[in-house]
């Protein structure tokens, strides 16, 4: 598939799949609450992964948070999985439970970005507490056991929970040359490894666009052969969380869903969770409105980069990225990529290193916004416009990224 | 008959396997393994120049910051190579300065409470608030290292994997809220290391030149450590080379230079990458025997050095910690105190930063010349949380013809020479007990990822 071929731009600008229906009638939310309901009772009555682990009421208190701050999380938390808001007190209750659903976390072709992402995004925040009150069997970088321990842990962790636990994946794996990876005292490479956890997995959760497409190991020319999970795992349920890092909360938003209804997010077609990958950043984006205006930074530093204007021409892919970035943001919601005026670089959509992240290419020339058209149907229609400007006039910059992600689907095939 | 141990290390950032040949209980030959690669160097090549800026960032989700910073370096120092001026203000370097220095603090934070206290609880239980999740001074350090990156939010956009800064300064605009909002979060932190860390006045604290001053003085939490690695004998172990390796100015508590015996000037062309034991030869993978990593032996001539925040007290000709090195016949505590030691003086300095910052300034200056008529090679340097870090960039028709990446972990963790062994290898040899080197290991901060990239 060509990337700047009209068919392809005007898949990624009318995407079916990531049609999301916020508003699905009574109906269904009843029958769907019901389910919760037996679910979680059912959660209730198992006892906790680990006895001796303590209370959540503990936990929110050594962390010095208020169940007020719990509250909030949880009509946050609500939110981000669109369910109505009555739907928070199950919430509330699954959160408590969480300590029923065994995790298992391993680490491939990595950089520990998502870990850290995970670990501190600012503060401690009920996101990060759930995570550490999940039963995390297995996580290299913040267990306390080392070496053959842990690696005994792992191996009862499997034993134990034999399929019952989410196997998260962190980074890429390298098919095209096992080399690449391998750990363990009987050496094992990374395909055996993820395929041989995976077995056993109730679903494979995998985090961070290396792990989710193969992110920049598998970037052009691809030195190691890298894929993602979905590319190497076959027969299990597979959700992803793409992005670099991935957002900490999309992650709890996964876990708490299959606390909930014991299954897996509505997915698109690239198995990314809906709730969190339906709409592009550009939807909701806090500059949008300055893109309808026709209002554009033209040079870093310049007044409209003073004035927060629309990044589209200095090379932002918000337009062609799903993600809900503008929404939940980054670090506690400290801030975002946009809001310090960097574009967004696509850092969730397959090959973006090749087709998205350079630095300007699909904002190379003069577009015309048009500002009159309500801010819906501006999308469809502003894709139409680089459409023919791409095709005219992109730079010589544009042109060499082009040949790179031409000769990366070459490789891929 | 010596006997080969094959052991992996946890609690670092990625994946990092030891193999120990013992011989009459005592360690006679030690690799480290980096068994992960993903190949870095090959991606950037045929890439557009800026976007070195993207990629690099995201070598390592620990020290990505300390990538960009180099990867902008050595772009401007293209154009200078070029023989065309670049300006960049005193706001974006400052900006640049504090985002950098956030990076660091967090890294020595989380490092010193999550890799390396967990080691000391399998010797004296009563270190209870240090338990990992459960203990209070775990979760306080957690806390607290995840606060400061929050400043990297506010210039940056977000954190891990920041990528704000361009040739010819940065892209954010900040306004004076933000820059107090920075200035409350320092002054937070602050309170806590004086408070938990040292258990003193900072300025006390940077006054103190002997070790027995400091343990009088003190009641913090690097007393405690220090006092029980004493305790266990970890005075005479862990010394690696003599010789420390720093290669930018950071003012006012860092400065370059090559230090072995005696201090002279760092000069970047006498390093060299060696790849006799690594599976990388010649921009190729190979797998012969002899081979047993992916992380290369980078030289300064011809000799290993070890690089960090010992160095950089070092170099910086620090007195405490010269006396520290003829107090301790090993280096493993003074590596560890010149670690935490860091967080403070950084601390200080960021806040200076951030006061001196005129947001009057403009953010970016933009270059003369476009960025795809530059020709030639030029080099990035950078202090990380790690030590020194080196970029090399070699340009041609607007596009990176290749791309060299030196780390601080490469330095300390990489493979041997025919001559020598890396630093950290070194630093093992000879000890008697398998926990112990691992100690030894996690004091040089092990990250495999940035070792290999």
């Amino acid at each position: 598939m060509q990337f700047f071929s009209r068919e392809h731009l005007r898949s990624v600008f009318t995407k079916p799949t990531n049609y999301i229906n916020t508003n699905r009638g009574e109906a269904y939310y009843k029958a769907l609450y019901e389910k919760m309901r037996k679910r979680l009772d059912e959660l209730k009555a198992m006892s906790p992964v680990r006895e001796a682990d303590i209370k959540f009421e503990k936990m929110l208190d050594m962390w010095e948070l208020s169940r007020r701050d719990f509250l909030k999380w949880v009509s946050a938390t609500t939110a981000l999985l669109m369910l109505p808001p009555n739907f928070e007190p199950l919430v509330a209750e699954a959160a408590e439970v969480m300590n029923r659903v065994p995790v298992i976390w391993i680490n491939i072709q990595d950089c520990d970005g998502n870990s850290e992402a995970l670990l501190r995004s600012s503060a401690p925040t009920v996101d990060e507490l759930i995570l550490e009150y999940l039963s995390l069997e297995y996580h290299e970088t913040l267990m306390a056991a080392a070496g053959d321990q842990a690696e005994e842990a792992l191996e009862k962790a499997v034993h134990d929970f034999k399929g019952k636990y989410l196997l998260f994946v962190e980074g890429s794996i390298p098919v095209g040359m096992p080399e690449a990876f391998t750990i363990g005292r009987h050496p094992e490479t990374g395909v055996e490894r993820v395929q041989r956890l995976a077995k056993d997995a109730a679903a494979v959760i995998a985090v961070g666009a290396c792990a989710a497409f193969g992110g920049i190991p598998a970037a052009y020319p691809n030195p190691t052969g890298a894929v993602g999970v979905m590319d190497v795992v076959k027969g299990k349920p597979i959700v992803n969380i793409p992005a670099c890092p991935a957002n900490p909360t999309n992650m709890v938003g996964v876990i708490m869903h299959y606390v909930l209804t014991g299954e897996l997010p509505e997915l698109d077609s690239l198995l990314r969770p809906k709730f969190a990958f339906g709409y592009r950043i550009h939807d909701n984006c806090e500059r949008r409105a300055h893109f309808d205006a026709g209002e554009f930074v033209e040079e870093w530093g310049d007044e409209g980069a003073k004035n927060n204007f629309c990044l589209y021409k200095m090379g932002c892919k918000g337009p062609f990225t799903f993600n809900n970035c503008s929404i939940v943001r980054y670090n506690d919601g400290t801030n975002w990529p946009i809001g310090i005026g960097r574009g967004c670089i696509g850092c969730s959509e397959p090959d973006f290193w090749d087709k998205y992240a350079t630095e300007r290419p699909l904002a190379a020339s003069n577009i015309r916004p048009p500002g009159l058209n309500g801010v819906e149907s501006t999308v469809d229609q502003v894709g139409l416009g680089i459409l023919t400007a791409t095709v005219i006039g992109i730079g010589a910059h544009a042109v060499a990224s082009l040949v790179a992600g031409k000769k990366s689907d070459e490789n891929n095939q | 008959m010596a006997k080969v141990e094959k052991r992996i290390l946890n609690r670092v950032e990625g994946e990092v396997e030891l193999k120990l040949v013992w011989e009459k209980g005592r360690i006679k030959d030690a690799f480290i393994i980096a068994p992960n690669f993903r190949g870095f160097e090959f991606i950037l090549e045929n890439k557009p120049l800026l976007d070195a800026l993207v990629i690099t960032p995201r070598v390592c989700g620990i020290c990505g910051h300390a990538h960009l910073i180099a990867t902008t370096n050595a772009l401007e120092n293209l154009y200078r190579e070029n023989g065309y001026e670049i300006e960049v203000s005193q706001k974006a370097q400052l900006i640049r300065n504090i985002t950098l220095s956030c990076e660091i603090i967090q890294n020595h934070i989380r490092w010193f409470y999550l890799f390396v206290i967990p080691d000391f609880l399998k010797f004296n239980t009563d270190l209870k608030d240090f338990y990992p999740i459960k203990g209070e001074k775990w979760r306080k350090a957690v806390y607290y290292s995840s606060k400061i990156v929050k400043i990297i939010a506010i210039f940056g956009g977000q954190w891990p994997h920041t990528s704000y800064s361009i040739p010819g300064g940065v892209m954010c605009e900040p306004t004076q809220m933000e820059l107090m909002e920075a200035i409350s979060i320092v002054d937070n932190v602050l309170e806590y290391f004086e408070n938990d860390v040292i258990g003193m006045n900072i300025d006390d604290y940077f006054s103190i030149k002997f070790l027995e001053e400091f343990l009088e003085k003190s009641k913090g939490d690097l007393k405690k450590i220090i006092e029980e690695a004493i305790k266990l004998g970890f005075s005479d172990i862990g010394k690696a080379y003599d010789r420390f390796l720093t290669v930018c100015n950071v003012s006012p508590f860092i400065s370059q230079g090559v230090t072995r015996r005696k201090k002279c000037n760092f000069d970047v062309s006498k390093v060299e990458e060696i790849e006799t034991f690594s599976f990388l030869e010649n921009g190729k993978s190979k797998f012969s025997k002899g081979k047993y990593s992916w992380a290369k032996a980078p030289r300064y001539e011809g000799k290993p050095f070890e690089t960090g925040p010992l160095a950089r007290r070092i170099n910086n000709e620090d007195e405490l910690f010269i006396n520290l090195t003829k107090n301790f016949k090993g280096y493993y505590i003074p590596r560890i105190w010149a670690r935490v030691d860091e967080i403070g003086k950084i601390l200080v300095a960021i806040k200076k930063y951030l006061l001196n910052i005129n947001l009057n300034e403009p953010s970016y200056i933009k270059p003369k010349v476009d960025i795809k008529n530059l020709e030639g090679q030029a080099y990035g340097f950078c202090e990380a949380a790690r030590g020194s870090l080196i970029h090399k960039v070699i340009a041609k028709e607007g596009k990176i013809e290749k791309y060299d990446i030196i780390t601080p972990t490469v330095w300390n963790l990489g493979t041997r020479c025919k001559n020598y062994l890396s630093p950290a290898e070194k630093a093992i040899i000879g000890l008697s007990d398998k926990l112990k080197a691992e100690m030894v290991v996690r004091s040089f901060d092990v990250c495999s990822v940035c070792t290999t990239h």
